[in-house]
């Protein structure tokens, strides 16, 4: 072989290697794409196979158990039955075709709801028309935060429900803040204002809220019935309070089905359920676990089985609250609640985290310049955990309720195990969470999150 | 020589009863006169009430709407019509037709309830019947009823078992100790701290979401009412107001006491208890549909007293009429307040009625409990019934007798006349 005959088949070698590479490296992607490491499954029927989306490996499973195959049966994948109505058969198959197909159809999924007297595993089923394109929806902080990690805007969610005292975030939520609440919470909806909204908003299809039982219960304002029966709207239950990852993936799985947005929220539940292994994995290395306890003001603390308290647990903490009949457990003897338990010592954590929203505690926003918070409010509701050990110990860290689930946990995490997370580590992840998915509506670094007894006592 | 006095005294008395019948005719129909004109208003304003939302009708296109509803007329959805007829016939008219029976219901309860104690601040909260049934309704709501839709009945009548509570307490101890009307309040009002302390514990230990619907409920709302309300609550109204009216002359005479009430045919205390369960069954119906709405049972029968004596078969239709003016002023004056409708009737009315009571009592009108006054009508009733045999509660006849009264004008008893 001549010297220009083996430059030849170098370069040919090199192609075809190059261009291997290229392949192999687009198969890689696309198969991480099909097959997210998420645990959580979108709890919409037609979801033969149980994993977090709806494709036509489901028609297989679904073709699987109508030819009575081995181990294909309803019981075995009940999400198989599309159209439920009880039984597999080829009308489930025709309407798992029209979800394939995106044609307008009707689909029944889980709503979540803590009323254990009427829902005794927390969940029912219920229809909603698909796909959803307008809604109303709970303004509360965390299902803000849900919206926007799905991908919808105020052009999807046309009029929501909160509280005076709790507005939208005004610096991350100025189009939902501009909009005139249709309820006296995040708990009802008054019937005059919902219809002041429908009228201009032709097409709102679905009301959006959480799993709360209180919730749309109708002792002010409509009720979830009322929504369905008189207004025609379909009310779709999430937990938009989970800190569970699969919980709140599974919520941010169905949102994403219904308004036909599922690839940014396979994402965020990718995402989110990575930083929690990662969490997970450092903190199961440590022969024992930090001593918290948890409060979300400043003159009770959180029950054990709280979304609060998991913050804290999630975080890797060992959260050792007395568990008073399982609610909010106050500790200032003057309230009628008290009990003087709260401060025996196996109940009192090393560490007191608090998770305040920025309206209650700094009288501004977490999102907004520090110069605008009002810190005589703030010492004075850190001055209140003076019984406690923590305390003593400048211990008792201030944290924000109002930034995402993940980033409450991960700076939980950085609170507790500063030498295993660091606090620019959890700045950088949040930061990355917020590029990735919020449209980078505000630079972590620039803003304050975490702050310490001793930050707080110095301003 | 004594037979011929009391003669004597008979004829001056028949010849000056004529003029007095005249005074009592010309009396009554001024009465009436004036209960039309309440009626007039109640109507007027419990159609102004249904103008008073976001949809803009006035009277004649809100009436035109439910004429055209009720003659079957459908709306495409979504449209603004369809949007006023469902809140118009949804939201609107039940609001306005509950206030209308729960007005009625607390006046009547209100209004027999200081008749047959004999007592001016006797109302269904001072015998410790709402106390009762706000417990039935924190019970109820604890165990896991829901105040929306499909446990509206079982709410009502845990709200009226409970309003049983106290009732039966009373009814029991009462015949024991031969208490007197004034005791019967003093036990009550024990009875309703008693409960009140029951209730308070029971909000001492719930979580704050449900802490936070119970207290609504309590502080009187309208808000969540709705068709499913009316049927059973217009029931247990209608049965208790009904009963009540029955017996407002037998309630007459229980005013002048036990003894007289007792020598005319009238057993005071079965007439207290029958009473008190049909209370309990106006008062269970509206906590358990509105919860507790307080001061118009109260005030009413006073003012009404005011204008027309206190003669109960003037006073509880015109308290009726009186307290529905009330609530439905009240009622849009929550509505005016807040687009949230998230204002508790109980505490407008509080509002209005703390001020009137207090001026009442200043102003003292006391005149109207006098027994002579009572005395006075009642025998100004018998002659104009010409001395008809009057038929006392349970059946007993009794006949009006004249020489019962007639050592009473002698002796000038009766007071001055008016």
């Amino acid at each position: 072989m001549n010297g220009s005959t083996k430059m030849l088949t170098a370069v040919v070698i090199l192609i075809v290697v190059v261009a291997a590479g290229i392949a192999v490296f687009f198969v890689l992607n696309n198969n991480k794409e099909s097959s997210a490491d998420i645990d959580a499954a979108l709890e919409v029927y037609g979801n033969a196979d149980n994993d977090y989306k709806i494709d036509s490996a489901d028609r297989k499973v679904i073709e699987k158990i109508i030819a009575k195959e081995d181990g294909y049966t309803l019981a075995k994948y009940p999400l198989a039955d599309t159209n439920y109505d009880g039984t597999v058969n080829d009308k489930d198959l025709t309407a798992l075709d029209k979800i394939l197909k995106g044609e307008k159809t009707t689909v029944y999924h889980l709503n979540y709801n803590t009323d254990k007297t009427k829902y005794p595993d927390g969940s029912y089923v219920v229809s909603t028309s698909w796909p959803v394109q307008y809604c109303v929806g709970n303004g509360g902080g965390n299902p803000l935060i849900m919206y926007a990690l799905v991908g919808l805007t105020s052009e999807n969610v046309v009029g929501i429900n909160y509280s005076s005292s709790s507005p939208p975030d005004k610096v991350i939520w100025p189009e939902f803040a501009a909009m005139k609440s249709l309820g006296t919470s995040t708990n009802y909806i008054t019937e005059g204002l919902l219809q002041e909204c429908l009228l201009a908003n032709p097409g709102v299809s679905a009301v959006i809220t959480g799993d709360n039982k209180i919730m749309l219960d109708g002792s002010q304002g409509l009720s979830e019935a009322d929504l369905e029966d008189t207004y025609g709207l379909d009310v779709i239950r999430i937990r938009h309070s989970a800190v569970n990852p699969d919980e709140y993936a599974a919520g941010l799985l169905l949102l994403g089905f219904l308004f036909q947005k599922d690839t940014q929220a396979v994402e965020v539940a990718e995402w989110t359920t990575d930083v929690y292994k990662m969490i997970d994995e450092k903190v199961s290395k440590l022969d024992e676990k930090v001593r918290v306890t948890t409060s979300s003001y400043y003159y009770y603390l959180n029950a054990t089985n709280s979304d609060y308290a998991d913050f804290a647990a999630y975080g890797g903490g060992n959260v050792v609250t007395w568990e008073q009949a399982a609610t909010t457990i106050y500790f200032e003897p003057e309230n009628a609640k008290y009990d003087p338990r709260v401060y025996e010592d196996q109940y009192q954590g090393d560490v007191i985290i608090v998770y305040r929203t920025g309206s209650g505690f700094l009288k501004a926003s977490w999102y907004d310049d520090p110069d605008t918070w009002d810190t005589e409010n703030m010492k004075e509701h850190l001055s209140h955990f003076y019984r406690f050990k923590a305390y003593e110990n400048k211990n008792v860290y201030h944290t924000s309720g109002d930034m995402p689930i993940v980033a409450r946990v991960l700076y939980s995490a950085a609170i507790m195990y500063p030498d295993l997370i660091s606090m620019d580590k959890a700045d950088k992840l949040h930061q990355e969470f917020v590029d990735k998915f919020l449209d980078g509506k505000y630079t972590v670094k620039d803003l304050k999150f975490v702050l310490s007894q001793s930050e707080i006592e110095g301003m | 020589m004594a037979d011929d006095s009391v003669e004597s005294a008979v004829d001056k008395y028949l010849e000056s009863e004529a003029a007095l019948a005249a005074g009592y005719i010309s009396a009554a129909r001024r009465k009436l006169l004036i209960i039309i004109l309440m009626a007039i208003a109640t109507v007027a304003i419990a159609l102004f009430s249904l103008t008073v939302n976001n949809c803009g009708l006035n009277v004649i296109e809100v009436l035109d709407l439910i004429f055209a509803h009720l003659g079957g007329a459908t709306y495409d959805i979504y449209t603004p019509e369809w949007f006023n007829d469902v809140y118009i016939w949804g939201n609107s008219l039940p609001r306005m037709l509950f206030t209308v029976l729960a007005a009625v219901g607390l006046a009547v309860a209100g209004a027999s309830m200081q008749s047959m104690m004999n007592n001016p601040l006797a109302d269904p909260y001072t015998v410790g019947v709402s106390s009762g049934a706000c417990l039935g309704l924190a019970v109820a709501v604890v165990v896991g009823l829901s105040v929306s839709y499909g446990d509206t009945v079982a709410i009502l009548m845990v709200s009226f078992l409970f309003s049983l509570l106290p009732l039966a307490a009373i009814v029991i101890f009462a015949p024991k100790t031969r208490a007197s009307p004034s005791t019967l309040i003093l036990a009550g009002v024990a009875l309703s701290y008693l409960f009140n302390s029951f209730n308070t514990l029971i909000l001492a230990t719930v979580e704050s979401e449900t802490l936070s619907k119970i207290y609504i409920w309590q502080t009187g709302t309208l808000g969540s009412i709705s068709w499913e309300n009316l049927p059973i609550a217009f029931i247990f109204i209608l049965a208790g107001s009904l009963v009540i009216l029955y017996l407002a002359r037998q309630l007459n005479l229980l005013s002048l006491g036990d003894a007289s009430a007792s020598s005319l045919g009238v057993d005071p205390d079965n007439l207290r208890i029958i009473c008190l369960v049909a209370i309990a069954f106006i008062v269970g119906a509206i906590v358990g549909c509105a919860g507790v709405i307080g001061f118009v049972g109260l005030v009413t029968p006073h003012i009404v007293r005011m204008l027309l004596g206190s003669d109960n078969r003037y006073v509880i239709p015109a308290s009726a009429l009186l307290a529905t003016i009330m609530m439905l002023m009240a009622d849009i004056v929550c509505r005016a307040l807040s687009e949230y409708d998230n204002i508790p009737i109980g505490a407008i009315l509080s509002l209005i009625g703390a001020p009137i009571f207090l001026y009442l009592i200043m102003r003292r009108h006391s005149y109207v409990w006098r027994r002579g006054r009572c005395l006075r009508l009642q025998a100004a009733q018998a002659f104009t019934d010409s001395g008809r045999r009057y038929r006392g509660f349970g059946g007993h006849r009794a006949v009006f007798d004249f020489r019962y009264f007639v050592p009473h004008i002698a002796a000038g008893g009766l007071g001055s006349r008016h």
